[in-house]
Formats: C-alpha cells, sequence, structure tokens
C-alpha cells in the first residue's frame, strides 16, 4: 500500500517531468484499479474522441462504452453533477458491455472539475478486489491536482474574444427575455441593427436558434 | 448519495474518535450545523480563526464576486483585511487550479509540500491556509484558515481539502433544498427545454419525442411560468443558471 503523503509526493515528480500516463498509472496504483478512462465531459461531441484526455483501455472499449459513460455523464444535470463533484460512486456495468473476465463488473465513476475543465475519471478493478472508498476520494482530489498541471487539458477551447461589447450586451437583455424592440429602445439603437448583431451572434457561435446562442452565453459565463 | 454521507460519517469518526458526535451531524438541518466541521478542521491545522467565502464566477459583463458566508467568531477584521488584499488572486485561482494556497510570510519557512501554490505576502508574520473548491455552476468558493500553526505536510493538506469539499457540499445541498421551485419541472418540461437550448425547433423536437408541436410548445409554456420568465429564452437562461439543464 502506498501511503498517502507519498504518494502526492510521487506525482508532483511525474508532474514535473511532464508525464501525464506516468501520473495517471500511479493514480490507478493508489486506488488499487487496474485501469483507467480520463474525458472532458464539457467538451463531449458525438463527432470526434478529443474530449477523451488519457487512457489505458483498450480502444474498443473506450470508444464504445467509453464514450456512452461521457455521453450519460454529460447529459447530468448541472444540479446533480456539483452535488457529486469529487465524489465516487460505484455502478455496475452493464451486462452488454463485452470485457475481459478478469476484470471486476463493478465500475467507479469520479466527476471533477479542475481550471475549467469538467472532467470524469472512470476506474475499472480486478475481480475480487477489495475497495477503499477513502482512498477513492484522494484519488478524486489527486487527479484534479495532477491534470491541472497540463494547461492543454484543462485550458478553454473557446475563442470568445471574437464577440463584441455590443453584441454582448444584446446578448444579455436576449437572455433577460427582453424582445428586439425593446432592446432597440433600451439601447438606443433601431430594430433592425439589434436583429444584425444577433445574426451576427449566432454567425459566431455557430447556433441555429436564439435560444441557443443563450444557452451557449450562459455556459460559457459570457452573461 | 446516501452512501456517501454515511462514508463521510465514518471517515470523521474514524479520524477524530474523541470528537465523534461533531461527525453525527452530517444530515445537517441548517448552515449552522457546518459550523462544528469547520472548528474540527481548525484544530486540524491548529488555526485562530476560519472563513467559508462563496464565489460567484465571472462573466464577460460583470467580474467575479466573492463573499465571506460563514466564519469563526470575531474574526470579521481579519476576514476582510484578507479579502481586501488578496480577492483578485482567488479568483483567478479558482478558475484555473484545484491546488490549496499557502500564504505565508516573506522570511518563512520553505514548504515540503506540493502541488500547493504558496504565496509570499509583504506583510504579516502568519501563514493562512485557503482550500479552493470549485463543484461546478454552483457551490465554488474557499475554505480559508487563518494563523495556522500546525506542521503543514501533503497529507493534513489533502484531508482539510477533503473536508473542505464536503462542507461546500453540503452547503449547496441545503441551499438547494430551501429553493426547490426549479425541481418542480417535470421530466417533459426539462427534456423540451433542453432540446430548445441545444438550438432545436418546436417541430424537430415534437418529432423526436413523438409529441405534437402544441404539446411540446405547452411544455414550454409552463417550464416557463414555472421559471417565473417572461419568454422561452429567458426560462432557457435560468434553467442553465440554476443547473436544470446543461
Amino acid at each position: 500500500m502506498i501511503a498517502r503523503g507519498s504518494f502526492i509526493h510521487d506525482l508532483e515528480a511525474h508532474r514535473k517531468c511532464g508525464h501525464l500516463t506516468g501520473g495517471m498509472d500511479l493514480i490507478c496504483a493508489y486506488a488499487g484499479a487496474r485501469s483507467y478512462l480520463l474525458a472532458r465531459t464539457d467538451l463531449y461531441s458525438d463527432r470526434n474522441h478529443d474530449f477523451i484526455v488519457t487512457s489505458n483501455w483498450p480502444f474498443d472499449l473506450v470508444r464504445s462504452f467509453g464514450v456512452s459513460l461521457v455521453d450519460s455523464e454529460a447529459r447530468t444535470s448541472e444540479v446533480r453533477r456539483c452535488l457529486q463533484a469529487f465524489e465516487p460512486s460505484f455502478h455496475e456495468i452493464d451486462a452488454a458491455v463485452e470485457l475481459s473476465s478478469e476484470y471486476s463488473r463493478r465500475m467507479c465513476l469520479i466527476p471533477h472539475n479542475a481550471g475549467q475543465a469538467r472532467l470524469l475519471l472512470v476506474l475499472l478493478f480486478d475481480k475480487d478486489v477489495s475497495l477503499s472508498h477513502d482512498r477513492l476520494r484522494d484519488v478524486a482530489l489527486a487527479t484534479a491536482y495532477h491534470t491541472s498541471q497540463f494547461p492543454e487539458i484543462v485550458s478553454n477551447n473557446y475563442d470568445l474574444s471574437d464577440l463584441t461589447v455590443r453584441e454582448v450586451e444584446c446578448l444579455s437583455w436576449i437572455g433577460e427575455g427582453k424582445t428586439s424592440d425593446e432592446i432597440a429602445l433600451i439601447i438606443g439603437i433601431s430594430r433592425n441593427t439589434v436583429n444584425n448583431y444577433i445574426t451576427s451572434i449566432m454567425n459566431k457561435t455557430g447556433a441555429k436558434t436564439r435560444s441557443e446562442a443563450v444557452a451557449f452565453a450562459v455556459r460559457q459565463r459570457i452573461i | 448519495m446516501e452512501i456517501g454521507e454515511y462514508q463521510d460519517v465514518q471517515h470523521l469518526k474514524v479520524r477524530t474518535p474523541e470528537r465523534s458526535n461533531i461527525g453525527a451531524d452530517v444530515n445537517a438541518g441548517s448552515v449552522s450545523d457546518l459550523f462544528p466541521k469547520l472548528v474540527t478542521m481548525q484544530r486540524l491545522c491548529g488555526s485562530t480563526a476560519f472563513a467559508l467565502l462563496t464565489i460567484q464566477a465571472h462573466t464577460l459583463l460583470k467580474p467575479g464576486e466573492i463573499e465571506c458566508a460563514m466564519q469563526s467568531s470575531g474574526s470579521q477584521d481579519l476576514v476582510s483585511k484578507f479579502l481586501q488584499g488578496n480577492s483578485e488572486f482567488l479568483l483567478n485561482h479558482l478558475f484555473s487550479s484545484p491546488c490549496p494556497v499557502i500564504f505565508a510570510p516573506q522570511s518563512g519557512a520553505a514548504f515540503d509540500c506540493s502541488p500547493v501554490s504558496v504565496v509570499r505576502a509583504e506583510t504579516g508574520a502568519a501563514t493562512h491556509l485557503a482550500f479552493p473548491v470549485q463543484l461546478g455552476t454552483m457551490g465554488n468558493g474557499f475554505v480559508v484558515f487563518f494563523d495556522a500553526r500546525s506542521m503543514l505536510d501533503n497529507d493534513l493538506l489533502i484531508d482539510l481539502h477533503r473536508k473542505s469539499l464536503t462542507v461546500m457540499r453540503e452547503r449547496l445541498r441545503l441551499a438547494f433544498g430551501m429553493t426547490a421551485g426549479s425541481e418542480n419541472l417535470n421530466d417533459r418540461e426539462i427534456e423540451c427545454l433542453q432540446l430548445v437550448g441545444n438550438g432545436m425547433k418546436s417541430e424537430a423536437i415534437g418529432e423526436q419525442l413523438s409529441l405534437s408541436v402544441h404539446t411540446v410548445n405547452a411544455y414550454l409554456g409552463s417550464a416557463t411560468t414555472k421559471l417565473n420568465a417572461v419568454n422561452r429564452i429567458q426560462a432557457i437562461a435560468k434553467a442553465i443558471r440554476l443547473g436544470v439543464i446543461a
């Protein structure tokens, strides 16, 4: 068994060498887990796999099972997410998932946050291994410490600087439930100008509707 | 969730057997019940005062806000002085790193702990500890201990950090119990709101959920009323801020 103090110490050594996976292996060992998957739930997309940060699972397992786990985590309501952050939870792996018989069918999910990133750590265990809930809580924090040292993982990938002040102003009024006419009156420009701003916002954020543009802005903490 | 709470009790009992009655209050009924927990933590690091700071994330329109939600008695001056000098740093730190912060005097001892950030203050001779907690959209802030005199090592720091997380989570849970209005939204309403937020039109939502457009609009209308919003768009903004939808 690795002691907690020296675990954090060794983890720091991996960070200094820039070893993301080395540190993850250590985290795995400390947790008594066999393999890990680390993904960003806030970057989840069904088009590519960029949201998977690192994993030592077989690729097929990541592509099928891993992606579905991140998908369901990304759909979790924010309230529940906040209450569960940094809290390990155990789940039975669905019988339909093909997993080598050496693995236990119980997995551990640890949602956590570091910097701008919303992360999910999934741990798989050997059969008949005894788990320490206490250690898994350490793991939640240790993983956050470790990943936060790699800026490329926890940075925000959205470029917000291309929205102008006026556009943000319009957007925030829309978010308050104002119509184009009302906004025109409030900030003293014509209705068509307001609509132009809104069209431009939708172009820049890639939103199809006003609702989506507002949702995007709230999620990205613009308004 | 309940299992987690139970283990919290266990954990506190194991670590502080002489004060096990404190840990028994995990299902705290009010925010003041969190006080004993903070006091226990304060003793662990030999500190003279504590404060629980909550942080509203910044947006492009308004800067972040930092507020003192709880503090040990008689520490008002200490806390306001601390906030005056360090607010900006704390705000930046919370959204860039989960690592604990040590505020140490300029000419103090070196710390054999990592990956903590050590901030050397120009003035003052005391060591303060700040544990960042970022639960998500809500429940963000710091638990701060002033003038910590215990030997600081990684073991103690991670222990206090874990307890800080528990306290902030408990606080959020209590805060949420009091404003359960948005929880009255039913599954269909939440589902429809979520899809509108994803940029779908009512027609498309109706098709996906096998409902008529009118039913979808009715759900969105009732959701708007329940969220006390003037229209659909404001309802989405409110729902995301409340965390009802992602």
